[in-house]
C-alpha cells in the first residue's frame, strides 16, 4: 500500500539535516521504498497572490469574463478568467506569463502572454488542482485565498506565503508493516536507519485527560463481539464544528486527504500522524446515547458516508445505537451520524478491529476506506490510546473541544509485549559478515525493541514494541530487522561454495527439447496454449471435459477447463489464424491434466503437431505421417500403424493409431470433418499426437552401430501398375519376402489419372539390393525376377518398363 | 603443287584458321579439320605413297613435323581459350544476386522455450538442475507449509485458482499453484541434502490484464546447505544478472516481505534503458526484477530439514516479466503471448 508523507511533517518526529534526496534514497534501502517524490511546489514557480480589481464580461465569449487583478505595488493585469465563483476584492493564485501549470488539473503547459478571443491575457487565475492540489475548492472554480493570506501578501509567491516549500514521499510499504504507513512510523525507520534523532510519541504514556465532571449526557459503550472488536474506545465531548486552521489542511492536503471540517480532519489528522483511524459522531444522532459494538442482523440497510445503501449481513461488524448500525466497524460511518455544521456533541472513537473480519465484510460490500486499508493490516490494541489523546489534544485545540464524558474503554484482555530471543552470532551467520553485538542491539533499541541480557551467554532478550505486534513473529524476524538496517548494499557478494549436489534429472525434458528443436527446425512455429480451454472446445473437438479438472472460481466461463488434450486449443488456434500466413504448419508440446481420482491430476507432456492444407487426403497424410518418422528415426522406434481403436475427432478412413512393441503412443491423421466444422474451419487439417511419456518407454538412445557395407550395392528401379486397393505396404512386404537380396525400397513416384486405366494407380520404386560380397548381374537379375514375378502372382500387378 | 608446297599451304591455313578461333568448339572444328582422320594433313599424307622410298623418309618427317607443330598450337589455344574464360567468370557467369534467396524450410520456438533454456543454462552452471513439480497442487504444498496461513489473502478465491475436487484431510484443498515455491517443500522431502533445484513451471493468479497473464511461467532457484547466507544470495543474484542482462548490469537488494522466507528481498537490476540513470521506464534507475530470500525456519521444518544445521535460499520470478526486461520487447499486451497469434509467434 502506497502512503503520501509530506517531509516537512515528517521531520517534526525525526530531527534531521539530511537533504531530501539522500534521505529518501536511504529510507527506500531499509525498506520503505519512496517510489515518488513530488515536489509541492513544482506548480508555484511565478505564482502569486493577488486580489481581484474588476470584473468585465467579455465582449466575444459569453462564460469567460475580464478580470483587473492588483498584483504587486498597486500594479494591475488583465486577465482573462472562466472561474465561475471569482468576485471583487477576492484573493487569488495569478499565475504569470512563464509559470509552469497543470492546466484544468491535467495538461502541463508554461503560460504565455496570449489573446484570448481577441482579448490580451496576462496569466491565469488559478484553481487549485491547477496548482497540484487536487479536490480542494469548488469543482470548477479558482481557488479562493481568503482566509488564508492577507493584504502585504499581495506580489508575494503562493508557495512562501502558505508555506508550500514542501515534498512529498510517496512510500510503498509491504502489507505486514502498517505501523510504517504513517508519518510517525515513517520517521521512526528514518531515525533507525541513522537519518536522524527521534522523538517518539509511543515512548510516553498516552494522555488523555481525566474526567472528573458530573455526566452531562447518558452515554455508553458496549461491545457484544469482542474477538472481532478487541479494544474500543469511546469519549464524548462538546465541539464547535468549523473549518480548521490552514496549517492542519495544508498538512492533509499534503498527505492526501481532502480537508471537511475540523473534526473530520482532526479524525483523519491523527490516523496519517499515528496510523490509528479514528471516528467521529454526532451523538444527538445516536438512539439512546449508546453505542453497541454487535453483529449485523441480516437485511439490516445501513447508509454509508459515501451516500450509497448497503444490505448488511449477519457477522458484519457494526457500531450501533440503541436501535440501529450506524457504521460498519472500521470501514465507513453513516451517513446520519456523521459531523455536520450543527454538530454541538461527538463520539470520538479509537478502536481496534480483526483484520479478517474487516476483509471479509468490505470485500462483501465493496465498500473501501483509508481505515479499512490500515485495519485490514491489523492494528495494536495499544495504539487506540495514543489515536485518542491525539485526537483529543487537536480539538482542544482547534475546535474548542470539552471533554464531557471519561473514556469508555472496552478491551478484551490485558495486553503483553511478545517476547523474542537474539543471538548475535545466529545473525552473523545468517547474513554472512561480522556485525557485533552493540551494533546489533543498538539497531534494535532504536526501533523501539527493549533488549536485556539473559543467564544465557549471547542470548538476548527482546520485547516487541506494541506496534511490530502483527509483523515480528519469531527469533528470526529480528536478524531481518539487523541485516536490512547494515544495508544490503554493504553486503559482499559470494557464489554459494559447497558441493555440487547430484540430482536425477527429468530426462524427458531432454526429449521434448530435441523433438521442439527438430519440428522448429524444419518448419513449425511453436505454440504456447492457455491450461484453461473452453469446455465447449472441448465436446466440439470430441475430448470428454471430464477427463479434466474443472476450475471452481474461472476468470470467466471458457476458461473453466484445465484441458486433458492438446486437441481443442490447436484447433482454436487454427481457427483464430485460419486466414493468415504462418498456420500451415503449428506444434505445441505442453502438459496436459488428467483427473485422477482422489489424487493429483497426471500432469503429462504431449505433442501435437499440425499441419494445415487445401485438400487434405493422402498427400496431407503423408506429410503428417513424415513428421512422425523424422521423430521415430532419431529415436530409433520402429512403429505401426493400426486403423483400430480410433476415437471419434479422427477422420475414420485418413487416421491411425501409432502402435509401438504393442502399445499405442498416438494418434496421427485428419481431424473428421464434423469437428473441423465445429470450429468454423474451412481447412483441411491432419494432427500428430505422441504421448511423450509413452514413448519414452521405446525410445533408443544409444542405437547400435553397423559398418557400413565396403562391397557396392546394385540399385535397380520398378514402375508398377497396380489397383487401386493394394496398399504400398502390401506391395512392399511382398517385395521383402521374395528377395534375399533387397536391403531398402524407396517410393519415388506416384501417379492415379488419365494417363492410365481408371481404378489403377502407378507406383515407381528404387530398390537397394546388396549383400557381403560383390554381385554379378546376373544374380541380381535373378533376384528382380524373384521380386517381379511374387508381385505379378500375389498382386496382379502390372511391370512397366 | 609439290609436298612442299602443300604443306605449306596447309599450315598457313591452319595458322589463319587457328588465328580466328574464340571459343573451345571452333577450336575442336579446327582440330578436326587439320589433324582429324578426314582433315588436311590426311590429304597431304596420302601424297607420300607415290613418292620414292628416301623421298618418302624425308617428306614424312616434315609431315609428322608439321602435324606434331599444329597439335601444340591447339593445345596451347585450348589452355588460353580456358584461362580467358576463367577470366572471364566474374562477368561471363555472374549471377543476379539480388533475387531473394530459397530457404529451407524454417520454424519458430517460442520466446519462453528460449527463456527457459537461457535461465536453465546459467543455473546449471552453478549446479543448480532443472526439475518440474507440480502445477496442479494441494494447498498443503503451496501455502501451509509456507506459512501461508487459511486467512491469507493470497488464498483467497479471487486470487488463487481452485480446482473442483475433494478436499484432502491433511492436504486440503487442489489449487492452480500461484507461484513455483509449491516445489521446495517437496523437493526437501525427498530427503537429499544439500539441495540446488531449479523449478521451471506454469503458474496460476487470477489477473488478466496487458500487464498479467492468468497462466504465467516461473522459475524458483532453491539453495539448502550448510551456513547458506544472504552474501550468497546477493552474489547468485549478481551472476544471473551478469549472464543473463549483461555485464554492465548491478543489482540491489531491498526488503521485502514474504510469509516465507525471513530475511525476504526485492531484487532490482539497474535500468537497461538509461544506465540507471532514471527514466520512465524504471524508478530512480532501478527495475524490479522479483522476490527473493532466505527460507523461514518453519518452512526448512516442513520439509524436514533442521534449521539448526541447514539455511536455505529461495527465489522465484516471473519469466515473462524478466525476458520482457531485457529483451526491451515493449510487447504492450502480455497476454499476446500465449494467444496463439503467428504474427506473433513467427517474430522469434
Amino acid at each position: 500500500m502506497n502512503t503520501l508523507i509530506p517531509f516537512s511533517w515528517l521531520k517534526e518526529f525525526c530531527k534531521t539535516d539530511v537533504d531530501v534526496e539522500a534521505f529518501a534514497k536511504r529510507l527506500s534501502l531499509v525498506g520503505n521504498e519512496v517510489e515518488r517524490k513530488i515536489k509541492v511546489d513544482r506548480y508555484l514557480d511565478k505564482v502569486i497572490v493577488g486580489r481581484i480589481k474588476e470584473i468585465d464580461p467579455h465582449p466575444n465569449a459569453d462564460k469567460l469574463q475580464l478580470v483587473i487583478v492588483e498584483v504587486n505595488d498597486g500594479n494591475t493585469v488583465k486577465i482573462v478568467c472562466g472561474g465561475t465563483n471569482i468576485k471583487g476584492g477576492q484573493f487569488v493564485a495569478v499565475a504569470l506569463p512563464g509559470a509552469f501549470v497543470a492546466w484544468h488539473g491535467d495538461d502541463e503547459v508554461t503560460l504565455k502572454e496570449t489573446k484570448i478571443r481577441g482579448e490580451e491575457s496576462f496569466g491565469m487565475i488559478c484553481a487549485a488542482e491547477e496548482l497540484g492540489f487536487q479536490g480542494l475548492g469548488p469543482g470548477t472554480g479558482i481557488w479562493d485565498l481568503e482566509v488564508l493570506v492577507k493584504e502585504s501578501d499581495i506580489g508575494m509567491p503562493v508557495s512562501e506565503v502558505l508555506g508550500l516549500e514542501d515534498t512529498i514521499f510517496d512510500i510503498e510499504m509491504t502489507t505486514n508493516r502498517p505501523d510504517g504507513m504513517a508519518v510517525v512510523g515513517q520517521a521512526r525507520e528514518a531515525c533507525a536507519a541513522a537519518l536522524g534523532d527521534m522523538d517518539d510519541p509511543f515512548t510516553k504514556e498516552p494522555n488523555i485527560p481525566s474526567f472528573n465532571g458530573e455526566d452531562k449526557y447518558v452515554f455508553s459503550v458496549s461491545v457484544d463481539e469482542q474477538d472481532l472488536c478487541p479494544r474500543y474506545m469511546g469519549l464524548l465531548m462538546d465541539v464547535e464544528v468549523g473549518p480548521s486552521p490552514w496549517w492542519l489542511q495544508k498538512k492533509l492536503i499534503l498527505a492526501g486527504a481532502k480537508p471537511i471540517n475540523n473534526i473530520v480532519d482532526v479524525t483523519n489528522f491523527v490516523r496519517i500522524e499515528l496510523g490509528q483511524p479514528m471516528h467521529a459522531f454526532d451523538f444527538q444522532k445516536l438512539d439512546g446515547g449508546k453505542i453497541v459494538v454487535r453483529s449485523a442482523k441480516n437485511g439490516e440497510k445501513f447508509n454509508a458516508l459515501d451516500e450509497k445503501e448497503y444490505d448488511l449481513e449477519d457477522g458484519m461488524l457494526v457500531i450501533a445505537d440503541g436501535s440501529k448500525p450506524v457504521a460498519v466497524g472500521g470501514v465507513m460511518g453513516g451517513l446520519d451520524s456523521g459531523v455536520t455544521s450543527d454538530t454541538k456533541t461527538i463520539v470520538l472513537e479509537a478502536a481496534t478491529f480483526e483484520p479478517l473480519s474487516i476483509r471479509g465484510t468490505w470485500r462483501a460490500l465493496n465498500l473501501q476506506s483509508d481505515s479499512q486499508a490500515l485495519y485490514e493490516k491489523g492494528l495494536s490494541t495499544e495504539l487506540a490510546a495514543y489515536g485518542m489523546a491525539r485526537a483529543v489534544e487537536l480539538l482542544q485545540e482547534i475546535a474548542n473541544g470539552k471533554v464531557v464524558s471519561s473514556v469508555k474503554d472496552v478491551r478484551r484482555g490485558e495486553y503483553m509485549n511478545k517476547v523474542f530471543y537474539l543471538r548475535p552470532d545466529k545473525v552473523n551467520k545468517l547474513i554472512g559478515i561480522e556485525i557485533d553485538t552493540d551494533t546489533q542491539i543498538g539497531m534494535l533499541t532504536r526501533l523501539g525493541f527493549a533488549i536485556s541480557d539473559t543467564e544465557e551467554d549471547g542470548v538476548h532478550e527482546v520485547k516487541v514494541p506494541f506496534w511490530r505486534d502483527m509483523d515480528i513473529e519469531a527469533d528470526v524476524d529480528l536478524i531481518e530487522e539487523i541485516a536490512r538496517l547494515y544495508g544490503y548494499e554493504n553486503l559482499p557478494s559470494t557464489i554459494p561454495s559447497g558441493v555440487i549436489p547430484r540430482r536425477d534429472r527429468d530426462h524427458l525434458l531432454d526429449r521434448e527439447n530435441e523433438i521442439k528443436d527438430m519440428l522448429s527446425g524444419s518448419g513449425w512455429t511453436e505454440v504456447y496454449a492457455n491450461s484453461f480451454i473452453d469446455p465447449e472446445d472441448a465436446r466440439r473437438a470430441g475430448v470428454d471435459p471430464a477427463l479434466g479438472l474443472t476450475v471452481v472460481n474461472p476468470l470467466a466461463n471458457d476458461q473453466a477447463l484445465m484441458r486433458p488434450s492438446l486437441i481443442p486449443n490447436m484447433l482454436r488456434t487454427i481457427a483464430d489464424n485460419e486466414h493468415r500466413d504462418g498456420v500451415e504448419r503449428l506444434f505445441e508440446l505442453q502438459r496436459v491434466y488428467l483427473k485422477r481420482d482422489g489424487d493429483l491430476p497426471d500432469e503429462r507432456s504431449m505433442l501435437m503437431v499440425a499441419i494445415v492444407d487445401d485438400v487434405g487426403g493422402e498427400n496431407l497424410f503423408r506429410h503428417i505421417k513424415g513428421s512422425l518418422e523424422i521423430i521415430m528415426s532419431k529415436y530409433h522406434v520402429a512403429f505401426e500403424l493400426s486403423r483400430n481403436g480410433l476415437s471419434g475427432q479422427w477422420h475414420p478412413g485418413r487416421s491411425a493409431q501409432i502402435m509401438v512393441g504393442g502399445d499405442a503412443v498416438g494418434t496421427l491423421g485428419e481431424v473428421h470433418p464434423i469437428v473441423v466444422q465445429a470450429f468454423g474451419i474451412e481447412h483441411k487439417i491432419a494432427l500428430l499426437e505422441i504421448d511423450l511419456p509413452e514413448l519414452e518407454k521405446h525410445m533408443k538412445l544409444d542405437p547400435s552401430y553397423s559398418e557400413p557395407s565396403e562391397f557396392p550395392a546394385a540399385l535397380r528401379d520398378l514402375a508398377l501398375l497396380v489397383d487401386e486397393h493394394i496398399s504400398y505396404g502390401e506391395l512392399e512386404a511382398t517385395m521383402m519376402t521374395n528377395s534375399t537380396l533387397l536391403k531398402k525400397i524407396e517410393l519415388f513416384d506416384l501417379y492415379r489419372g488419365s494417363q492410365i486405366e481408371s481404378g489403377k494407380k502407378s507406383l515407381a520404386v528404387h530398390l537397394d539390393l546388396a549383400s557381403s560380397r560383390t554381385l554379378t548381374s546376373e544374380e541380381v537379375d535373378a533376384d528382380m525376377k524373384k521380386i517381379t514375378d511374387a508381385l505379378i502372382s500375389t498382386h496382379s500387378v502390372v511391370i512397366r518398363d | 603443287m609439290s609436298f612442299k608446297d602443300e604443306l605449306q599451304t596447309l599450315k598457313t591455313s591452319f595458322e589463319g584458321d587457328l588465328g580466328s578461333v574464340a571459343d573451345s568448339d571452333q577450336l575442336e572444328a579446327l582440330r578436326v579439320k587439320y589433324l582429324g582422320r578426314k582433315s588436311g594433313l590426311q590429304d597431304v599424307m596420302r601424297l607420300l605413297k607415290d613418292m620414292s622410298v628416301d623421298e618418302r623418309k624425308a617428306a614424312g618427317q616434315e609431315a609428322n613435323e608439321a602435324k606434331r607443330s599444329m597439335e601444340i598450337a591447339v593445345e596451347a589455344k585450348d589452355l588460353e581459350l580456358e584461362r580467358v574464360r576463367l577470366e572471364g567468370l566474374a562477368t561471363e557467369e555472374a549471377v543476379d544476386i539480388t533475387l531473394p534467396g530459397i530457404a529451407p524450410p524454417v520454424g519458430h520456438l517460442h520466446m519462453t522455450t528460449t527463456a527457459i533454456r537461457e535461465i536453465e543454462a546459467i543455473f546449471a552452471r552453478l549446479g543448480f538442475t532443472r526439475v518440474r513439480h507440480p502445477e496442479v497442487e494441494w494447498e498443503w504444498y503451496a501455502f501451509e507449509t509456507l506459512r501461508v496461513g487459511p486467512d491469507h489473502p493470497a488464498r483467497d478465491n479471487w486470487e488463487t485458482f481452485f480446482i473442483d475436487a475433494p478436499t484432502d484431510d491433511k492436504k486440503g484443498k487442489m489449487v492452480l499453484t500461484p507461484h513455483t515455491t509449491n516445489g521446495d517443500v517437496r523437493e526437501m522431502e525427498r530427503g537429499d541434502l544439500p539441495i540446488r533445484m531449479m523449478n521451471i513451471n506454469k503458474t496460476y493468479r487470477r489477473q488478466s490484464d496487458v500487464s498479467h497473464v492468468p497462466m504465467f511461467h516461473q522459475f524458483e532457484g532453491l539453495l539448502i546447505d550448510e551456513g547458506v547466507t544472504v552474501t550468497d544470495l546477493k552474489g547468485l543474484f549478481d551472476h544471473f544478472a551478469k549472464e543473463y542482462f549483461g555485464p554492465e548490469r548491478e543489482i540491489r537488494l531491498r526488503p521485502h516481505h514474504f510469509r516465507f522466507t525471513e530475511p525476504s528481498f526485492e531484487v532490482d537490476i539497474s535500468c537497461g534503458l538509461c544506465q540507471g540513470i532514471g527514466c520512465r521506464m524504471c524508478k530512480d534507475g532501478w527495475v524490479e526484477l522479483g522476490g527473493a530470500g532466505m527460507l523461514h525456519p518453519d518452512v526448512l521444518r516442513a520439509g524436514g530439514v533442521d534449521p539448526e544445521k541447514y539455511s536455505g535460499l529461495a527465489f522465484g520470478w516471473g519469466l515473462e516479466r524478466t525476458v520482457s526486461m531485457r529483451a526491451g520487447l515493449n510487447i504492450s499486451d502480455l497476454r499476446t503471448m500465449y494467444s496463439g497469434d503467428v504474427r506473433f509467434l513467427q517474430q522469434f
